[in-house]
């Protein structure tokens, strides 16, 4: 099982949708083709026992750099969910009218696949940082070129304060590789080093920068917001969705088990932050009118749930962490889909013009009411069992840590449900009605809905890939 | 020395052929004859021709070679892009060719320089071709100023050079490097040595153009016609550092007690400097001129590290990845605009609805110069921060980071005016020097892809 079909497909696929152009219905087939294949491979993976899902070849000989990428049982479910949020992403684009459809915004996206394929299976820090690092330039241009005009500005601060936290990781590989006598970057040898306390602890501090600006965690979150309301939709669904999930990758592979003493040591710092992020963003979410607005706000409240989680370093929440960042990937990308289709059709993406959708279009209620009951995490949908875990782990850890976290359980159902109220229920407002979705829309939604149940219904299939890795990578502390 | 005697031959040549006035012939055979003599440097022995009374004075090792390669190949672009430039400007091809000729036998003597009356002689000879060169927009009264002020300054700094070398004389009795570095740190712990070390070392920031000496250099660069900045930022940027290289990373390397501090805040106050001011530039070449001069202090990391074989191919690959950067952006420009020396960064806006092509290398170009993967420029940082990271300089390698970002800021301005802006500019849009763009553009990505092949490259030469 070469790693390298699955890392290679998206740049085949980019290459393709440059060739074919406009035509939206080629390019529908190629992207489900492009989805069916990667999730096919991973499962040829995984039942191979991920045997031989490794390569390896010399890059940069002067530095010891490797080109060696591996499928591994922490980095499937990213793997996964990256070939589910861009599919989400991109056949929300082929599902407009076809003047409408961009072939550089298609190649991009695929280019960005392929990114963060190398993200999350680079086993070479060298390697991992040239993906993250790379991955924000496809994002970049889609956004600042197709956005609304603000998007520029907002755009250009991500790619800045990204950058920003990204080269204190550069400082710190380098550290790393300083430190190291094997005279590599390959994650083994990194692993296997010595470190004392005190360079644990700012080690600890450079990589967590870099990957809490990504996710974002409170206080890294400015430029969240901004960039998700003003960016187009493709790529507010790829930054909410995928993207902010290499910090969560980042935190998992490398911080969690390289730097134990500095996470012991700062971490508790982080997590109250996260803890208030959680609430913060809960409570801003509640009275943003914007639809967007609203599920930026609630992404950075769930992120900072998944980052207290891996902080707290608890095996079950862990092990939440994982469930709820797939969750969160699946229904995020959904409703932000909904919600572009809303604002479209409707021509308003402002809550208190908004009102009794629910009557012309059956189809967008129940997919709606399908992601929000996952994102309220409520029983038998996908977003229950990581919350409920994550929350689980928290208590273990600080019991009013948990209780002030569990609070989340209800700002969120009170955010949720008052889009919805707003936006579907109530007295139609003149004028406004929905058209539905068409059948690409209806196929890309569909298909995610029911990963919703799925997974709330099945989330061992996700526990148990995962499991025993984390539990290895734990045993370390 | 081979090559440096061919070079002054051609340069003679192209002076005799400039007597029909044919631009286009002179050209040809000022490319034909650099390709020559870039093979010679490759393929010949340079222990060839040795010109009496010179031969411990120059010698042609593998750190010259490499320098040498890079300063010829970057020139034999430059040389394409004049076209245009001595067309419009009326300028005697003749005696603009054969003085950038000449220009070059100057700078490929300051890569092999042993002794200091031949780095003396190298400085000279680049320098006095420089301020001819950068008056040669003769109706232009930045031009003139711009040669003016170059020459004052230049002549000041090389006085000060002049009188450092006096003053290593007095203190050591010799002028020949190799003797000088063999005579150990205790021989020579006089002040009268310390302060020749110093003013040598002011007089080469000075050339380099590191703050806090780089006054001259914004001034300089947007007063000179756009080639001859190109041929600045590029050529002579090169040939500088691979004198301040070979005096300090090589012979004074011992004694770099001396120097060390003084690099080091040279280094600071370059990175600083350069991204802050370059932030608020609002025209095309005072921004690349004050970008250079950060760039110089990413480049000082080198002479801060540990020494050794892969620092010098370290420094070698950032300067020509950045040249191959400055030569895409020079290129793209002049295709849109032609000669004109004051392209303000507004004029970018909305380039790329008409040329996109230019517009990918031209993002290309300056993704690189601010080091973002997938271009050489993050290859080319890289390989000047690991090896100051091995030697401990942390604190200078996060404001070098800090400076990055900074740097990203004012490097993305063009790449936001060129694509995401609704304006519809006019622009010259002729491709004559597309295929260079393009060239500089794959070089670019291969270098940021696939750096081995060309630190390999660099590695054999």
């Amino acid at each position: 099982m070469n790693p390298l079909y699955l890392i290679l497909t998206p740049l085949a696929a980019a290459i393709l949708g440059i060739v074919v152009g406009k035509r939206a219905f080629i390019q529908q087939i190629i992207s489900i083709l492009v989805l069916l294949g990667g999730l096919g491979f991973l499962l040829m993976v995984h039942q191979a026992g991920f045997e031989n899902a490794q390569v390896s070849y010399p890059w940069i000989n002067s530095f010891g750099i490797y080109f060696a990428v591996s499928i591994t049982k922490i980095n499937f479910w990213f793997l996964a969910l990256t070939s589910l949020v861009v599919f989400a992403a991109l056949f929300y684009h082929l599902s407009q009218e076809e003047n409408k459809i961009r072939t550089d915004v298609i190649a991009l996206i695929y280019s960005l696949q392929f990114f963060l394929f190398g993200v999350f299976m680079a086993q070479d820090l060298m390697l991992f940082y040239f993906f993250f690092e790379a991955s924000i330039l496809p994002i970049y241009f889609i956004s600042s070129r197709y956005g609304s005009p603000a998007a520029e500005r907002a755009t250009l601060k991500f790619f800045l304060y990204t950058l920003f936290g990204s080269l204190f990781m550069l400082l710190a590989i380098l550290f790393l590789y300083s430190k190291n006598g094997a005279h590599d970057f390959l994650f083994s040898s990194f692993g296997a080093l010595a470190l004392s306390g005190e360079n644990q602890g700012f080690l600890f501090l450079a990589f967590f920068l870099a990957f809490a600006i990504k996710m974002p965690l409170f206080p890294f979150h400015s430029w969240q917001v901004d960039a998700y309301a003003e960016a187009p939709i493709e790529s507010t669904i790829l930054m909410s969705g995928i993207l902010l999930k290499m910090g969560i990758y980042g935190m998992i592979a490398i911080v969690l088990p390289w730097f134990p003493i500095g996470v012991k040591e700062y971490g508790y710092i982080f997590i109250a932050l996260s803890a208030f992020g959680v609430v913060y963003g809960a409570l801003i979410a509640i009275v943003q009118h914007d639809i967007r607005r609203v599920l930026a706000y609630s992404s950075l409240s769930h992120v900072g749930l998944i980052g207290c989680g891996i902080l707290a370093y608890s095996n079950i929440a862990l092990e939440g962490a994982i469930l709820q960042m797939f969750a969160h990937g699946i229904n995020i990308a959904g409703l932000f889909f909904i919600s572009e289709i809303i604002a479209k059709q409707a021509g308003t993406r402002d809550l208190d013009q908004l009102g009794g959708l629910t009557k012309s279009s059956f189809g967008v209620t129940v997919l709606f009411f399908l992601f929000l009951l996952g994102s309220i995490a409520v029983p038998l949908s996908n977003g229950f069992p990581g919350e409920f875990q994550l929350l689980m782990g928290l208590f273990g850890y600080n019991i009013y840590l948990g209780l002030f976290c569990g609070l989340t359980v209800i700002f969120s159902s009170v955010y949720m449900l008052r889009v919805f109220q707003k936006s579907m229920l109530g007295a139609p407002v003149a004028n406004q009605t929905l058209t539905g979705l068409n059948f690409a829309q209806g196929l890309g939604l569909g298909f995610l809905a029911s990963l919703v149940l799925v997974f709330g219904l099945f989330p061992e299939m996700v526990s148990s890939v995962s499991d025993s890795a984390l539990q290895i990578l734990l045993r370390a502390y | 020395m081979l090559t440096i005697t061919f070079l002054s031959i051609l340069g003679l040549i192209l002076l005799f052929v400039g007597f029909n006035n044919n631009i286009s012939l002179s050209r040809t055979i000022a490319v034909l004859g650099l390709t020559a003599a870039l093979g010679s440097l490759l393929f010949l022995d340079q222990n060839t021709l040795i010109i009496t009374g010179l031969e411990t004075q120059l010698s042609f090792d593998s750190f010259a070679i490499k320098f040498s390669v890079l300063i010829i190949f970057m020139s034999i672009f430059v040389i394409f892009l004049t076209g245009r430039f001595i067309r419009k400007e009326y300028v005697q091809s003749a005696e603009f060719l054969a003085v950038m000729v000449f220009s070059l036998v100057g700078a490929l003597m300051l890569t092999a320089f042993s002794h200091m009356i031949t780095l003396f002689v190298g400085l000279e000879t680049l320098g006095i071709s420089l301020y001819i060169l950068a008056g040669t927009d003769k109706k232009s009264a930045a031009s003139n100023e711009a040669s003016l002020k170059y020459l004052l300054l230049g002549a000041f700094a090389t006085g000060i050079i002049l009188f450092g070398m006096a003053l290593i004389y007095g203190a050591t009795g010799s002028l020949d490097f190799q003797i000088i570095a063999n005579l150990g740190q205790a021989n020579v712990d006089s002040s009268l040595f310390k302060f020749g070390i110093f003013f040598i070392l002011i007089g080469l920031l000075f050339k380099i153009s590191a703050a806090p000496f780089h006054f001259w250099s914004p001034d300089v660069y947007e007063g000179s016609p756009n080639v001859v900045m190109l041929y600045m930022s590029v050529v002579v940027k090169i040939a500088s550092f691979a004198a301040i290289y070979r005096v300090f990373g090589i012979y004074f390397n011992s004694f770099s007690f001396f120097w060390w501090d003084i690099v080091y805040y040279a280094c600071l106050a370059s990175l600083v400097l350069g991204n802050l001011l370059a932030l608020v530039q609002k025209t095309v070449k005072r921004q690349l001129a004050f970008s250079s001069i950060s760039q110089t202090g990413y480049l000082l990391f080198s002479l801060l590290a540990v020494q050794n074989a892969q620092t010098v191919n370290g420094l070698v690959f950032y300067l020509f990845v950045y040249g191959c950067a400055i030569l895409v952006a020079f290129s793209v420009f002049t295709d849109w605009f032609g000669t004109d020396p004051k392209v303000s960064l507004d004029q970018l806006k909305g380039a790329s609805k008409s040329d996109q092509m230019g517009s990918i290398v031209l993002t290309l170009a300056y993704l690189s110069m601010a080091g973002i993967p997938l271009t050489g420029g993050f290859f080319a940082k890289l390989f000047m921060f690991a090896p100051a990271m091995n030697s401990g300089l942390t604190q200078l390698l996060i404001v070098g980071i800090l400076s990055s970002v900074v740097g990203a800021t004012y490097y993305l301005r063009p790449i936001i005016n060129v694509w995401f802006s609704t304006e519809n500019p006019a622009l010259e849009k002729s491709t004559s020097y597309q295929w260079i763009a393009f060239l500089g553009g794959t070089l670019l990505l291969v270098a940021g892809i696939f750096p081995d092949t060309i630190s390999n490259l660099i590695a054999l030469i």
